[in-house]
């Protein structure tokens, strides 16, 4: 009964606008002097939740993010797009969703896409004549794709949390990441024949696409050499976390010529100030998942889920109502950390496959980015677009259906996300 | 002022060089072992290491910058004097929990004076003190935030900055 106390409090408190560290925070030392236990135990688990190796990687994967974007990467790889698929109907809002595809490549966070690449694409977009909110929801809902394609933060999260390979969690995100993409490409496709959105005035030559090929393609072979060196052993996630930032900053500085001092010490402070928000929640959230446990919370939980069905696909239903609700109160990082290990038990023990699982938890909380009241996403490019959430809601309407479409493949057609790891790290 | 000053300044080199540091690790890793054929004996104690020093004493950077994940929608709902009253109990609240983890951190460390970690035997009154620092850091920029939201007698608009 504690237990979902201690829950309950954390949701009035985060309702009150407390920050999430306290809303988590404040509940479990309550319990804690509550009940006698010793307050060691506060400092104990608030320090041992980050003495984790692959958690390393959350912290340099957005330093990634932070340098393409300084480095000007990101315009490059726009400008690759902008060629490449500029003349498919819907042009700008095409190079929009491909630009995020290739960014997604070496970035595993959406704000990072929507505050870098989003940007030079908004902007684009508003000099083509697409409207500000249509611009604003193609960047958002492009963005997702960035924590769903290899390298993922929020997967590397999900497999610390629940002790799932991350190895399989990142390539299980390949085959999703792509779909996503085909499927928000067809929806703007059927958008751009309805509403007559402008586009280039003819396909690129090959010389025109070489030209432009050529200064994208170290941040386009970039996600091939990660996977590769994951794959062949050469590294593990964390260590490919490193390795990407060296090799965004050799690239940036030999290649493309364009980073400073100035813009590494900027894409160091912001990153700085997103990690170490991110990572003061997952300590405290472990103090927050030691109680649910005392508690047992999960075994409860998976006593009445199981009561109600043992069907998998059952459960997956009523896992993907309770995450798309999470997702519109909860940002991903602390949904994951608080969900992940509640649910986790009752699926697994019904039979679901844990990466397929970490998938769909992940996939339904980046939904849960351009979902309000809670919608980071959203926030931010209505913040960069200049121009109201409610006319960003209004534009995304219709692309809540190809991500709708693509969150219930994943669910209900595992081997979208379980193939590549099961092939990929036969014996 | 001048010694809050100081001590914002110093936060941010000091979280500079942890970044630094936490990137270069896994780096030196890689080529002691793929180059050297010498994998360095505590290369992830000391990335992990680098982690928990980053997170806790950035932490109150962050929350200078106003980098704390929050949802001030509802609030935003609130009448203003009401409202008020809440960001300065959210304050004051803010300050109490991060003493409490300051407390937890010098009680756990007196505890465990004569411990030492497991691979690089760093003795814990050293691994457990990012906490330490961390959170009494964050407990002074708290209760900075309360002086100011105190003395502005009316709500802030919005807190959360995002990047």
């Amino acid at each position: 009964m504690e237990g979902f106390l201690v829950v309950l409090a954390f949701l009035a408190l985060f309702m009150l606008g407390f920050p999430v560290v306290l809303a988590i925070g404040i509940p479990c030392v309550i319990y804690i002097f509550a009940n006698g236990l010793p307050i060691d135990l506060v400092a104990q688990r608030t320090l041992y939740a980050l003495d984790s190796f692959p958690l390393v990687a959350v912290p340099v994967f957005l330093f990634v993010g932070s340098v393409m974007n300084s480095a000007g990467i990101s315009r490059y790889i726009y400008q690759f797009a902008d060629t490449a698929v500029g003349r498919m109907p819907g042009g700008l809002a095409q190079v929009n969703i491909f630009g995020s595809l290739i960014f997604a490549g070496m970035s595993g966070s959406a704000l990072a896409d929507i505050g870098g690449l989003g940007r030079i694409e908004i902007d684009a977009m508003r000099k083509k004549g697409f409207s500000g909110p249509f611009a604003a929801a193609v960047t958002s809902s492009s963005a997702i794709v960035g924590p769903i394609f290899p390298p993922s933060i929020p997967l590397i999260i999900y497999g610390t949390v629940t002790g799932v390979s991350v190895i399989q969690l990142l390539l299980g995100g390949i085959v999703p990441g792509l779909l996503c993409v085909a499927m928000l490409m067809l929806m703007t496709w059927w958008l751009a024949h309805r509403r007559k959105y402008p586009r280039a005035a003819r396909w690129p030559t090959r010389s025109e696409l070489w030209h432009d090929f050529k200064p994208a393609f170290p941040a386009i072979v970039a996600p091939v050499l990660l996977i590769a060196g994951m794959l062949l052993g050469w590294f593990t996630p964390t260590e490919i976390a490193s390795v990407t930032v060296l090799y965004a900053i050799l690239i940036s500085s030999l290649f493309y010529r364009e980073l400073t001092w100035q813009g590494v010490l900027d894409a160091a402070y912001e990153t700085i100030r997103a990690s170490s928000g991110i990572l003061l929640i997952v300590a405290v959230a472990a103090l927050f998942g030691w109680i649910l446990s005392v508690e047992s919370v999960p075994q409860k939980l998976t006593g009445i889920m199981l009561s109600i069905s043992t069907n998998p696909y059952v459960l997956l239903i009523m896992v993907n109502v309770l995450l798309i609700i999470v997702g519109m109160f909860l940002d991903s990082t602390t949904a994951i950390l608080v969900i992940a290990p509640i649910i986790a038990k009752p699926l697994v023990a019904a039979g679901v496959d844990p990466v397929h699982l970490g998938m769909v938890v992940v996939f339904n909380l980046m939904i849960g980015l351009l979902t309000p009241p809670m919608g980071l996403a959203l926030f931010l490019v209505a913040d960069i677009a200049k121009v109201t959430m409610k006319d960003v809601l209004k534009e995304m309407l219709p692309y809540y259906l190809p991500l709708g479409i693509t969150l219930l493949l994943i669910t209900y057609v595992p081997e979208i996300t379980t193939w590549i790891p099961r092939i990929a790290l036969a014996p | 002022m001048r010694l809050l000053r100081f001590i914002r300044t110093a936060v941010r080199w000091i979280s500079l060089a942890l970044l630094a540091a936490l990137v270069i690790t896994p780096l030196a890793q890689i080529t002691m072992r793929g180059i050297f054929n010498v994998p360095m004996a505590g290369a992830e104690e000391l990335a992990r290491y680098f982690l928990i020093c980053l997170t806790f004493i950035a932490a109150s950077y962050v929350t200078e910058q106003g980098g704390q994940i929050r949802m001030e929608e509802f609030q935003g709902l609130v009448p203003p004097k009401p409202r008020w009253l809440l960001q300065l109990l959210i304050d004051l609240s803010g300050a109490v929990f991060f003493a409490v983890l300051f407390v937890a951190a010098v009680v756990t460390i007196r505890n465990n004076l004569q411990n030492q970690t497991a691979v690089m035997e760093l003795p814990f009154w050293l691994f457990m003190a990012p906490l330490a620092i961390g959170s009494l850091l964050l407990v002074v920029e708290t209760l900075v935030m309360l002086v100011h939201t105190w003395r502005r007698r009316r709500p802030e608009e919005k807190h959360t900055v995002l990047t």
